[in-house]
């Protein structure tokens, strides 16, 4: 079985979508808690800077995914641009993790919150491997367009 | 079923050391089978992953030995796979109630790592082309 990743109409154009979906979520419940007092005094989100700590994160993550897998739906998937952007996905997982790490409240040993930080490492950690990928591709892809 | 030294009872074993007068109890149930056998699996499961790791240490990642490293991890991946549905099996044929353990969990983390390896293998694959691409024009 072959499983089309990159290219058009392949799985990353599909994912392409999706994350421009979940964007626009996350966009449209910015807004709504923004503007709507009900929304603010459900998920105890009352104040500006709460809001922007808790949903720019996720913005950035979202936009950040839109980019590179736009990158990894055209023909040349190794360039300057999609290792730039993945370097910087690394980097906002990390910060995200920090963030979690830094809003909880350590009762004991353990706390519950704490948990969704490790989707986020594992996302870190790979996509800093596939940057590493994309360097050497990006090195040989040069080599080769030089040399022609 | 008369064996030298061991005591058969309803629900497990006792075996008789002779000399030192040990009395070793010996439980009749598949448990510590299913132990073994995940032990077994997840230490081969990180034997392949340090292999993975060898691949981003190498000055060239782009070969068909990377190609091969890959595979194998992403395969082994994909294992706990049929474990779980066979656990799932069992529940319905026992017609117990079904509810959702950690096992279902830890197999999804499992499939989230072959779809991202399943990604890194198609890069190997592009870059190994333009590797080869490259061998031929010098």
């Amino acid at each position: 079985m072959k499983i089309k990743m990159f290219g058009r109409y392949s799985v990353s154009s599909v994912f392409f979508l999706l994350s421009i979906i979940c964007f626009l979520v996350v966009v449209v419940f910015f807004l709504a808690t923004i503007f709507l007092g009900l929304l603010r005094a459900f998920t105890g989100l009352n104040s500006l800077p709460k809001i922007i700590l808790f949903f720019g994160p996720k913005l950035i993550f979202f936009y950040l995914l839109i980019l590179i897998f736009k990158s990894f739906k055209s023909y040349n998937i190794f360039t300057k641009k999609a290792i730039k952007y993945l370097h910087a996905f690394t980097v906002v997982n990390f910060l995200m993790v920090l963030l979690i790490i830094m809003s909880t409240k350590f009762e004991g040993y353990w706390a519950e919150e704490i948990v969704p930080i490790f989707p986020l490492l594992i996302l870190a950690v790979f996509s800093a491997f596939i940057a590493a990928i994309f360097k050497q591709g990006f090195r040989l892809q040069e080599e080769n367009d030089l040399t022609i | 079923m008369q064996i030298p030294f061991v005591d058969v009872f309803e629900n497990h074993a006792k075996i008789n050391v002779p000399l030192l007068g040990l009395r070793i109890g010996v439980p009749f149930n598949y448990a510590i089978l299913i132990m073994w056998t995940s032990m077994s699996f997840y230490a081969i499961y990180f034997y392949a992953f340090k292999e993975f790791l060898k691949v981003f240490v190498e000055k060239n990642m782009f070969e068909v030995k990377s190609l091969k490293r890959l595979k194998f991890f992403l395969i082994l991946n994909l294992i706990p796979l049929v474990y779980i549905i066979l656990f799932t099996a069992s529940f319905l044929i026992k017609g117990k109630v079904f509810r959702l353990e950690d096992d279902y969990f830890i197999v999804f983390a499992h499939l989230v790592i072959a779809f991202l390896l399943y990604l890194y293998l198609d890069v190997v694959k592009k870059g190994k082309r333009v590797q080869e691409e490259n061998d031929l024009t010098i």
